[in-house]
């Protein structure tokens, strides 16, 4: 059984590792970080693969572990880049124009996820539901809340 | 242009990623870090197991005189009907092939005089047969597909045998690329002749699912601190796997202590290289809803 799971879950793994790239680097946003979350990722999956009991559920698990390394990774990085710019004078030039891809960065690491899965991996809502393992209302209203940021950013 | 629509646009971005070579190379690194340290963990579990065992040995005659108080007594309050016993070895089942290996012994409790066997040792040997006959069937088709078993080995063992109580351990390892450990335990009141369920211990209404639960989950915490060791309990990436709590019927035996034990199958509560998680219960923590 243990030993089918790890099959399973390094076959997912190989066969679609484009799609973890892609959300990887969609948090990212560097080739260097999003192979290190892709590689963390695969590391992480096959060492808790026992954990999974149903083969079916491996797709959504591997969805959520991507997402989770990412957010974690950036989190560190976000606390490296705050210390080294407070030695910084600050003069940086806040009025830079948002386009959609600058808003969808300004959301919360939750909300940017039920985006990205749902408009770029065009995954069901029940889907994102599984991996960010809340329930389909919570993921809706998520969303819904989510765009409506999206739109005001934007009208700005 | 509308957000649906830059959306729509940015989709497009997204799946034009290109995917840089490195990439499944590195997926490959990963899956293989994991696999090295899961063998190295399993490695050390064998290791852990066997120190334990020598401390073990030498805390028992320390502790054989304390035998638990209130379960002791617990067993005294049923009648003596006692007529179980011996177990046989009712069938055995050998098969070679190839690099697959079978040995399969199926335990039988006999009842000494010719009298009829109890409900319970009826309950009790029907199910093993039952138990073990399914573990056979599905090595034997495996075998027929040149499947993924390397063996199957099914041993027991009467763990206690006093006036009171009967326990009959099965353990069945199946070895595909690994093996994987399932014990099951048996228990007959030798007093009623009646199979013991766990909650056959404790008081009507006793809520010992929740008190037993707690204690456990308080004592996984506890090991976890330890970094080798993992229990499916608290993890962020899978919370609904989670251990939520023990079954009504969970497998227990009694210790050389006299303590109830409560035992898990491997996977049950844990990742593979815990082996099959035992918890011992200390007295106090039940002694209030034992019968």
């Amino acid at each position: 059984m243990k030993r089918k799971m790890e099959e399973a879950v390094q076959k997912k793994l190989i066969e679609h590792y484009d799609k973890y790239y892609r959300l990887a680097y969609s948090y990212a946003h560097n080739e260097a970080d999003a192979l290190d979350i892709v590689q963390e990722s695969a590391y992480k999956a096959i060492l808790k693969s026992d954990s999974i009991k149903k083969e079916e559920y491996i797709d959504t698990w591997i969805y959520r572990i991507v997402i989770n390394t990412a957010v974690d990774l950036l989190r560190s990085r976000q606390k490296e880049s705050l210390e080294v710019y407070e030695e910084d004078t600050g003069v940086y030039d806040k009025y830079e124009e948002y386009d959609l891809k600058q808003a969808i960065e300004r959301l919360d690491p939750e909300d940017k996820s039920v985006v990205v899965l749902k408009y770029f991996e065009e995954l069901k809502l029940d889907e994102i539901a599984a991996i960010t393992n809340e329930n389909v209302n919570t993921v809706k209203s998520r969303l819904y809340r989510a765009l409506k940021k999206l739109r005001v950013q934007l009208e700005v | 242009m509308n957000l649906k629509d830059e959306l729509k646009e940015m989709k497009q971005e997204y799946d034009n990623i290109e995917i840089p070579e490195a990439c499944l190379n590195r997926i490959q690194q990963g899956i293989d870090m994991a696999k090295m340290e899961k063998k190295r963990a399993s490695k050390k579990k064998a290791v852990r197991n066997w120190a334990v065992s020598v401390v073990a040995a030498s805390v028992v005659f320390i502790v054989l005189p304390n035998t638990n108080q209130s379960v002791a007594q617990a067993m005294e309050k049923i009648p003596v009907i006692g007529n179980i016993v011996k177990v046989v070895t009712f069938n055995r089942y050998e098969v070679k092939q190839g690099t697959m290996e079978a040995d399969v012994k199926v335990p039988q409790i006999e009842t000494n005089k010719n009298k009829e066997a109890s409900e319970g040792v009826k309950k009790v040997n029907k199910d093993i047969k039952a138990y073990t006959d399914k573990l056979i069937a599905s090595f034997n088709e495996d075998m027929e597909k040149n499947g993924e078993h390397e063996a199957l080995d099914v041993s027991y063992d009467v763990i206690t045998d006093n006036d009171k109580l009967f326990s009959l351990k099965i353990t069945a390892v199946e070895t595909m690329a690994s093996a994987v450990e399932t014990v099951r335990y048996y228990h007959l009141d030798k007093e009623t002749g009646k199979v013991l369920e766990l909650k056959d211990l404790f008081k009507e209404n006793a809520d010992y699912v929740s008190i037993i639960t707690d204690y456990i989950k308080k004592e996984m915490r506890k090991q976890m601190k330890d970094e080798e060791k993992t229990y499916f309990l608290d993890s962020e990436d899978m919370p609904e796997y989670d251990f939520q709590k023990i079954k009504k019927n969970q497998n227990f035996y009694f210790n050389k202590s006299g303590n109830l034990v409560i035992a898990f199958d491997e996977y049950e509560v844990a990742p593979g290289y815990m082996g099959c998680p035992e918890f011992e219960i200390p007295n106090q923590v039940i002694e209030n809803i034992l019968k």
